[in-house]
């Protein structure tokens, strides 16, 4: 044989028996480089349909798991969930659209969850980069990741540092487990809460907030809820520092978000105990969190779903169009401002609205759930920072119960109508209670109100 | 198409199973060369391969019109010089201009958007347009010098253009080195075979293992200036730099001539071990060699060079490193890049530091660590955004911050150990250039098929997060 063939040779034989020595000497990385590839590709197609799906950004990629919320679920006919979250995603209709395409049509029901962080309303991140580049990958490659890396994952890389730690015998790293479900199951090791705090302090300084996403985001809510699925949204948790920069340097207000989707007809879940969470880098949860945070919004869905089954004992809607209603004070109708139908009503500079009266001793004596929303416009809604929507309870003119909404935290869009909403629980056990609903304009302009709705459940 | 990729791999088996039936006659090799190669570039995006068409075909046709009406050669210089340094100017350099002039603009008080008004496909810049534009240029200027005879098929002269093994970031090749070595069927011999393989697994070695490791760090830190302040912090940064940059280019070229050993043709090396040089002309000398001597022949020399006097020398060096640092990049901080160089250049010049130096002792070494430092001090500018952050970087590089330098060894471990392997692979031919005892012993079977073996087992276990070559983008 030739001398440089037999050097060929020779190499070839080395090589396989280094490859073979050195594989179980050099831990691979603990992520998967080859099981992302896959994990990516089944993520923007993933060959079925579901009946929930989470759509957002990282911190609901890392934060949601779609098994556990499927356990919560489990009594609702074992719905499918997916989870639909891209790094830097924007909450834009092209990408929500994407998302509702993974929603099975023939499923009884059918549920959209969103994660509505300040980063998924950010402009630039209304691109979608990483969405769009998942997406329209050469069809070569997608098929290469799909069907090729898995079965080269005994050749993931390993690093110095990996070495380092198995000798010393510490299990730090980035362990990354790569659900078909679309969850990510991270931990981080050390953890570092401040890690990623500068993206806030300087990248938020630098973003914008546009309204229009917003708007696009509510009337797509809206369209779904004609459409008979059912929108949740919440705010994915991070620490505490974090959401405290997000509010100070972000156009993102989380109430009038949060107001403007239950307009629509969604669902706004408060995620309690927010801070409890334990996060990696301050944004992204741990894996055990994540579980903990999907058990959460299960059980919270899944309550709602629950309550939609419930009889309501009252409700009222006073849309201002004659100035007279069971249970409504006198109306001074408003011509000029409507949010829909031909007129609505005017509250003068410090007065009260025409309020909702009701005895209590006409319901049952039990813990009332009372909500109530109303469409409020202003011509400067900064100088009505100071003007409530109140729910009171009163007995022989004692105060018995209050509870105000400051108008102004509910505002979205400051130059056109926007809802306003308040709930309070009640406990009924006091005879000759009264119940009053009213809009409380403690400021120096004219605030008018539309649709002021009124709904009483027994909890 | 990336050479670090599965895709190119299947490539390489089908292109090396059609290619000893199609080099045997002249047109199957041509044609065999200008399929493949096209199938290569245009796996980025096909229409950019009517860019590549556009630029041949005005060098094809200008060429052919040189040797038919000599006596009209300028004015077809011209149209070739026009066409095709139009083109770059419409795919890389209006948004640049555009920026420029609103720039411009609105420091006299008128508010202009000139770049919104571009069409959207000028500001794509297609995967190494200047490359293929320049060896496009080099043709038709060296047939306008008489230094070639113009090529009648179209398919040899876009087997020369076009050929995939260093298309995209060169080396730039010469016509009269290529042409007349695509005219005939070159047999590879296994010491051919064996030195080809070899070379592509150094260049693979080089950008896989070192280059690729050394990126995520670096990336992050010029994606985020404030990632720390400390001044050893940015220095290990630039020194990274240096060698990432470094290795990825040299790979890509050894894996291009690799490729070509393989085909049976030979590409003069690109890289000759850059960072040994003791002086920066001596580095010029040993960096991106295709491209300095491109704007050594065709822009250094016909405006005189420095023959004539020595102020003519400092402006002609000055354009070249200007022109040099425009051809990289439509932006400012290239521009400054190749301004710095020739400040450094022109301060070597003035001073003949290089040559006092090397009378000492430990001049050359004190040489060396200068050059080094000229050069880290320059890569700033290169690597950077924009200015504004390479003035940042630079005075963080030269403050006396210590802030951080605690965790700079644990935290960046990862980049140190491959930075080590880096400067150790330069220190090893260092060695071994001065030593012949080594170089000897270095010379025989087993010692070569175990660098190989190691290499190819450290591109596999120790490859570095994948990412496509720094000079794609020019």
């Amino acid at each position: 044989m030739n001398a440089w063939v037999l050097r060929i040779f020779i190499s070839a034989l080395l090589t396989i028996c280094l490859l073979c020595l050195c594989r179980p000497l050099i831990p691979p990385i603990p992520s998967s480089s080859m099981l992302s590839g896959l994990f990516w590709c089944n993520k923007v197609d993933p060959g079925k349909l579901f009946d929930v799906v989470f759509m957002g950004d990282s911190r609901i990629y890392r934060g949601i798991d779609p098994e556990t919320v499927e356990k919560e679920l489990d009594e609702f006919d074992k719905p499918e969930v997916f989870n639909f979250g891209f790094s830097s995603a924007g909450l834009d209709t092209a990408f929500l659209n994407d998302g509702a395409k993974l929603l099975n049509p023939d499923a009884a029901k059918r549920i959209i969850v969103l994660g509505v962080s300040p980063s998924a309303l950010a402009d630039e991140n209304m691109m979608n980069t990483h969405y769009y580049q998942e997406k329209n990958r050469p069809a070569t490659e997608f098929w290469q990741r799909r069907f090729i890396n898995p079965y080269l994952s005994i050749f993931d890389p390993g690093n110095p540092a990996l070495i380092r730690n198995k000798y010393r015998k510490n299990n730090e790293g980035y362990f990354q487990e790569y659900k078909m479900n679309g969850w990510i199951a991270s931990v981080k090791k050390p953890i570092d809460v401040w890690k990623d705090h500068w993206m806030i302090e300087q990248g938020f300084k630098k973003a914008e907030w546009s309204l229009k996403y917003q708007k696009f985001l509510i009337d797509k809510i809206a369209e779904w809820e004609k459409s008979g699925i059912q929108v949740f949204a919440f705010r994915p948790p991070a620490v505490k520092h974090f959401e405290k920069s997000e509010n100070e340097f972000s156009d993102f207000h989380e109430k009038a978000i949060a107001a403007q989707i239950e307009a629509a007809g969604g669902e706004w879940i408060v995620v309690e105990d927010r801070y409890s969470y334990q996060t990696y880098d301050g944004n992204h949860l741990m894996k055990y969190s994540a579980q903990r945070l999907s058990a959460f919004l299960g059980n919270a869905i899944s309550k709602c779903l629950k309550n939609t089954s419930k009889i309501h004992l009252l409700t009222t809607l006073n849309d201002f169009e004659s100035p007279e209603m069971k249970y409504w004070q006198l109306v001074a109708m408003d011509k000029k401002n409507a949010f829909n139908g031909n007129s609505g009503h005017l509250v003068l500079p410090k007065t009260f609205s025409a309020a909702f009266v009701l005895p209590l001793d006409e319901l049952p004596n039990n813990k009332l759930m009372i909500r109530t929303s109303c469409w409020m416009k202003s011509v400067d809604i900064n100088v009505n920072s100071n003007s409530y929507l109140v729910i009171s309870v009163e007995s022989e003119g004692e105060s018995l119960f209050w509870q105000g909404q400051k108008i102004f935290d509910h505002i979205l869009d400051k130059s056109d109508w926007n809802r306003v909403m308040l709930s309070a629980s009640y406990l009924n056990n006091k005879p000759g209670a009264v119940l009053k609903v009213y809009v409380w304009n403690n400021s120096k302009i004219p605030v008018s109100i539309d649709n002021f709705k009124i709904q009483i459940d027994r909890e | 198409m990336l050479f670090n990729s599965l895709v190119f791999f299947v490539f390489f088996v089908v292109f090396f199973s059609v290619w000893p039936l199609a080099k045997r006659k002249d047109k199957s090799r041509w044609w065999c060369i200008v399929i493949f190669s096209f199938i290569f570039y245009g796996w980025w995006d096909w229409r950019f391969l009517f860019l590549i068409l556009f630029s041949g075909l005005i060098d094809y046709f200008t060429g052919l019109a040189m040797h038919s009406q000599p006596e009209r050669k300028k004015q077809w210089l011209f149209a070739s010089i026009i066409g095709n340094v139009g083109g770059l100017a419409v795919f890389k350099y209006s948004g640049f201009v555009a920026e420029s002039l609103d720039g411009i603009i609105a420091f006299f008080g008128f508010h202009t958007d000139i770049i919104a008004h571009l069409p959207e496909f000028s500001l794509i810049v297609p995967v190494g347009i200047s490359f293929y534009t320049f060896q496009s240029m080099s043709y038709t200027i060296d047939v306008y010098r008489n230094k070639l005879t113009p090529t009648r098929n179209i398919a040899h002269f876009f087997a020369f253009l076009a050929m995939f093994p260093q298309l995209v970031a060169g080396p730039i090749v010469r016509a009269k080195d290529l042409l007349f070595q695509l005219d005939h069927d070159r047999k590879v011999s296994a010491s051919q075979l064996w030195f080809g393989l070899r070379l592509m697994v150094y260049g693979f070695f080089q950008k896989m293992v070192i280059a690729d490791n050394l990126a995520p760090l670096v990336n992050k830190a010029f994606w985020n200036i404030n990632t720390q302040p400390s001044a050893l912090f940015w220095w290990l940064i630039m020194l990274a730099f240096s060698f990432q940059i470094y290795f990825d280019f040299a790979g890509y070229s050894s894996i291009a001539r690799g490729l070509a050993k393989l085909m049976g043709f030979r590409f003069r090396s690109n890289f000759n071990h850059p960072y040994h040089a003791v002086s920066l002309k001596d580095f010029w000398s040993r960096w991106h060699i295709s491209l300095s001597t491109w704007f050594r022949d065709y822009v250094y020399i016909p405006l005189g060079g420095g023959r004539s006097s020595k102020w003519k020398w400092y402006r002609n060096m000055w354009i070249t490193m200007l022109v040099s640092g425009l051809w990289h990049g439509p932006a400012g901080h290239f521009i400054l890049w190749g301004g710095v160089h020739a400040a450094f250049l022109s301060f070597e010049r003035y001073t003949r530091w290089p040559k006092l130096l090397h009378s000492f002792k430990f001049g050359k070494a004190f040489a060396f660590v200068f050059v080094m430092f000229q050069v880290i001090v320059a890569w700033v500018f290169f690597r950077a955004e924009n200015v504004e952050q390479a003035s940042v970087i630079l005075s963080s590089m030269f403050s006396l911050n210590t802030v951080g330098n605690d965790f700079i060894f644990e935290e960046y471990f990862n980049t140190i150990v491959f930075l080590a392997l880096a400067v150790g692979v330069e220190c090893w031919y260092f060695i071994k250039r001065k030593k012949p005892a080594l170089r000897f012993l270095t010379r025989n079977v087993l010692y070569d098929c175990i660098t190989m073996a190691v290499l190819i087992t450290l591109c596999i276990y120790f490859r570095g997060p994948a990412s496509e070559f720094i000079y794609f983008q020019f």
